[in-house]
């Protein structure tokens, strides 16, 4: 049994008569970038908000190593900010009073990095993700693409054991996007954070994770290596989400 | 199996609720306490209680008020709404400074404004009260779809404009202003049903108009304490399911407002610019500049109103002290009642009975502070601000509850969410996040507050330590002194309650340009 990575133990949700997840096992270890795919509607958010503790699953453990983070019945439950956790979710979220610069150094400040170091350190991701330019900025004045980047350099920043990635590159041209989810997957790796990676893109999948997952209607229908999930594709929704049925 | 959204931390969910036990616990002891205390008399005298139900006469009273109600609303509702789309949606010259000074006759008594007015025309009767609600109330509903309007995004304007034009951009955004028109046409409606100073004095000469309040005062003076309480029945059960529609429509002020929030740029009206300037000009000079106007004319000399400064001074530090004191707990005590509501499957309930001393004619609710204070024990409070403080803390807690839980709903949780996530414990969710993102509604909430408390006169007439305040002398005055006196004094007033605004707004103005 690992010592440290997530493990997802059969967990589920359900929304008044929706079940969005039903008993959803997947485990990641650090370093390894896992990208999930699945139709609209499938169940992919709630997993990555389950992993973040912004939803408490109704059935089944969520735990980092040998700590448990959540479990049901047990009443164990860690709350969001001490998980560690680097996160974007669909729609940015950012922080409409503060600059790009201040959103980084308040997560620094959060994440406990020392004073001297915040100022460079900000600077840093945010050059990563190319936005060095519009520093000074608030939400409201940078374009959809630069809020994202934003929100991206945030998930970076503090060290986070595991990011979880709900269509970061969304609204990125397409170099962009290829350049980013490189230089993404890069810096995961040398973080050495586990990640989840949500994307509408299964060609980005196949090329930048180490493993794939394929969610639908709530429960995962194939897992595995990209190269192996490309030749054998399990369910109609790969095999059309692949463009080869 | 079942899921929840994260709960709180220990300590957190502890603070959370020691801070909502205290605040519901203010809003008891200050406004329900109160009136259950004055409805008792319905259980000790139900004879009386049901006799006076019984009288026409009590009836007429009521209906002539909802009379008057109604055609000031018809009026006031439709012309607050087009004034506050013209100020805030289209392209005016001067729309700023016009919105700016709009709120100005707010801070007065109705009673005044049938002063300056009567004065002017020499209108009595009924056109004349409901000119007076007219001019009292207008301002109201004017700035309640001003601010419902702000929030109009302007990528959702811009695709309305695609779809149908201007015209649909307006009939869309009156649709996102009608809910906030009718949350200030709910708070007219409830001060209108307390006041009878209005109607008394403008039909002192020639055929009285007796109005529902009055009515409950005559009965109060001749001592029938359980025919005033059943009188207050139907103006309370009325009251309240004004303020009930009200609350709800809060919920339909708008969605949360995202990080990225650009507001809508003003409309370009073409050839209808001229006519709508001339039009909101004349609103704001009818409104505004001129029972302004004729205040300052009919004080005539500066001297006149140097010396009822010099007078009333006692006054006026008293009447700012209490109203900020008063505006300040309100707000502290809204904070956590918004967090309350935001959890609460049924809301309304909890809005109803804050709402209780609202609803509650304004007298029937004095009466009912006499009996909670009016006791050697609590002789320190009833002599002294402290029963004026929680009158006004009990009376307007629904309006500064209304405008922070409305800011609090509109809180972006996802921004909520990247804190936690970020590592931001409670306290640095509080500090960073909560307090930035709401700080403009809150002063808002506060400076509205502060100047409902200050015009405040229909409750602190009936305690003797209201009559330390200043709307008490200048109604004293209205009665008994020189009309010079009284326009000076209604000035002075008018000036104690913008001076702090004024002050505020300055020191605030960098936060409060970011909205
Ligand atoms: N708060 C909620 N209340 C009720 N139902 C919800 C809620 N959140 C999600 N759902 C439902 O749960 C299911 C899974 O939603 P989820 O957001 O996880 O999908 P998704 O895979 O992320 O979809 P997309 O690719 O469109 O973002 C959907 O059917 C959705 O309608
Ligand atoms: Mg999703």
């Amino acid at each position: 049994m690992p010592d440290a990575g997530l493990r997802i133990e059969s967990i589920g949700v359900r929304y008044g008569a929706v079940t969005a997840l039903d008993r959803v096992s997947l485990t990641a270890a650090p370093g390894e970038h896992i990208a999930i795919i699945g139709p609209s509607g499938s169940g992919k958010s709630t997993l990555l908000r389950c992993a973040a503790g912004l939803v408490r699953p109704g059935a089944g453990a969520v735990r980092w190593g040998d700590e448990v983070w959540s479990e049901s019945g047990a009443g164990r439950f860690v709350q969001p900010e001490r998980r560690k956790i680097g996160m974007i979710t669909q729609s940015p979220a950012l922080w409409p009073h503060l600059s790009a610069r201040k959103h980084m150094l308040a997560v620094l400040r959060w994440r406990g990095v020392r004073r001297e170091a915040r100022s460079a350190e900000a600077d840093r991701l945010l050059e990563i993700v190319g936005i060095t330019a519009r520093a000074d900025h608030r939400p409201a004045q940078l374009s959809g693409g630069e809020a994202q980047r934003l929100a991206l350099a945030r998930a970076l920043a503090g060290g986070s054991r595991l990011l979880l990635l709900d269509e970061p590159l969304g609204q990125l041209d397409a170099p962009l996007r290829r350049s980013l989810a490189a230089t993404l997957r890069d810096v995961a790796k040398r973080m050495n954070a586990a990640t989840l990676h949500v994307t509408h893109d299964p060609a980005e999948a196949l090329r930048i994770a180490d493993r794939v997952v394929a969610l639908v209607d709530g429960r995962i229908v194939q897992e595995g290596a990209p190269d192996h999930f490309a030749e054998n594709p399990e369910s109609s929704f790969v095999r059309s989400a692949l463009g080869n049925g | 199996m079942k899921n929840v959204s994260a709960p709180a931390g220990g300590l957190e969910r502890a603070l959370v609720g020691v801070a909502i036990a205290a605040a519901l616990l203010g809003a008891f002891v200050a406004g329900v306490w109160p009136v259950l205390l004055a409805f008792s008399d319905l259980l000790r005298d139900p004879g009386r209680a049901i006799g006076v139900l019984l009288e026409g006469l009590l009836w007429r009273r009521f209906g002539l008020s909802i009379g008057i109600a109604g055609a000031t609303l018809a009026i006031a509702l439709p012309l607050g709404l087009l004034q506050g789309w013209l100020l805030t949606r289209a392209d005016l010259p001067l729309r700023r400074l016009m919105l700016a000074i709009t709120p100005l006759p707010l801070f007065l008594p109705p009673l005044v404004h049938a002063l300056s007015w009567f004065g002017m025309l020499r209108l009595s009767g009924l056109p004349a009260i409901v000119l007076v609600y007219v001019i009292s109330f207008t301002p109201l509903i004017t700035l309640a779809a001003a601010i419902a309007l702000r929030q109009v995004g302007r990528e959702h304007s811009e695709t309305m404009r695609l779809i149908g034009g201007r015209r649909l951009v307006f009939l869309d955004d009156l649709r996102q202003a009608l809910p906030a028109g009718l949350i200030g046409s709910a708070f007219a409606l409830v001060f209108l049903l307390s006041d009878f100073a209005v109607a008394d004095f403008l039909t002192s000469v020639g055929a009285k108009v007796t109005v529902y309040a009055d009515a409950l005062y005559t009965l109060h003076m001749v001592g029938r304490s359980g025919a005033v309480a059943g009188a207050t029945l139907p103006g309370v059960a009325l009251c309240l399911v004004a303020l009930a529609i009200a609350l709800r429509a809060r919920r339909r002020l708008g969605a949360a407002v995202g990080a990225r929030h650009q507001a809508a740029a003003p409309l370009s009206l073409g050839a209808w610019r001229a006519p709508a300037f001339l039009f909101a000009l004349t609103i704001v000079f009818a409104g505004t500049v001129l029972p302004f106007g004729a205040l300052a004319w009919k004080t005539g000399s500066f001297g006149v109103l140097h010396e009822q400064f010099v007078i009333a001074r006692p006054r006026i530090g008293f009447t700012l002290l209490a109203g900020a004191l008063a505006a300040t707990i309100m707000t502290a005590l809204s904070a956590p009642l918004a967090a309350l509501t935001l959890r609460l499957r049924r809301p309304w309930l909890l809005d109803l009975l804050i709402a209780l001393p609202l609803a509650t004619p304004a007298l029937f609710y004095g009466v009912g502070l006499i009996r909670a204070w009016n006791r050697p024990a609590f002789d320190a409070i009833y002599v002294g601000v402290g029963v004026v403080l929680i009158a006004m803390v009990g009376r307007y807690l629904p309006i500064t509850l209304l405008l922070t839980s409305g800011a609090a709903e509109r809180l972006d949780r996802g921004a909520f969410d990247a804190a936690r996530l970020a590592g931001a414990g409670p306290l640095a969710r509080l500090w960073r996040i909560a307090i930035p993102l709401t700080m403009t509604p809150v002063i808002g909430a506060w400076c509205v507050s502060f100047c409902f408390t200050l015009r405040e006169l229909d409750t602190l007439i009936m305690l003797r330590a209201g009559q330390s305040s200043l709307t008490f002398h200048l109604y004293s005055n209205i009665v008994f002194a020189r009309s010079d006196e009284t326009a000076a004094l209604a000035l002075i007033l008018s000036l104690t309650t913008a001076a702090p605004l004024i002050l505020f707004l300055l020191l605030f103005r960098r936060s409060l340009r970011s909205l």
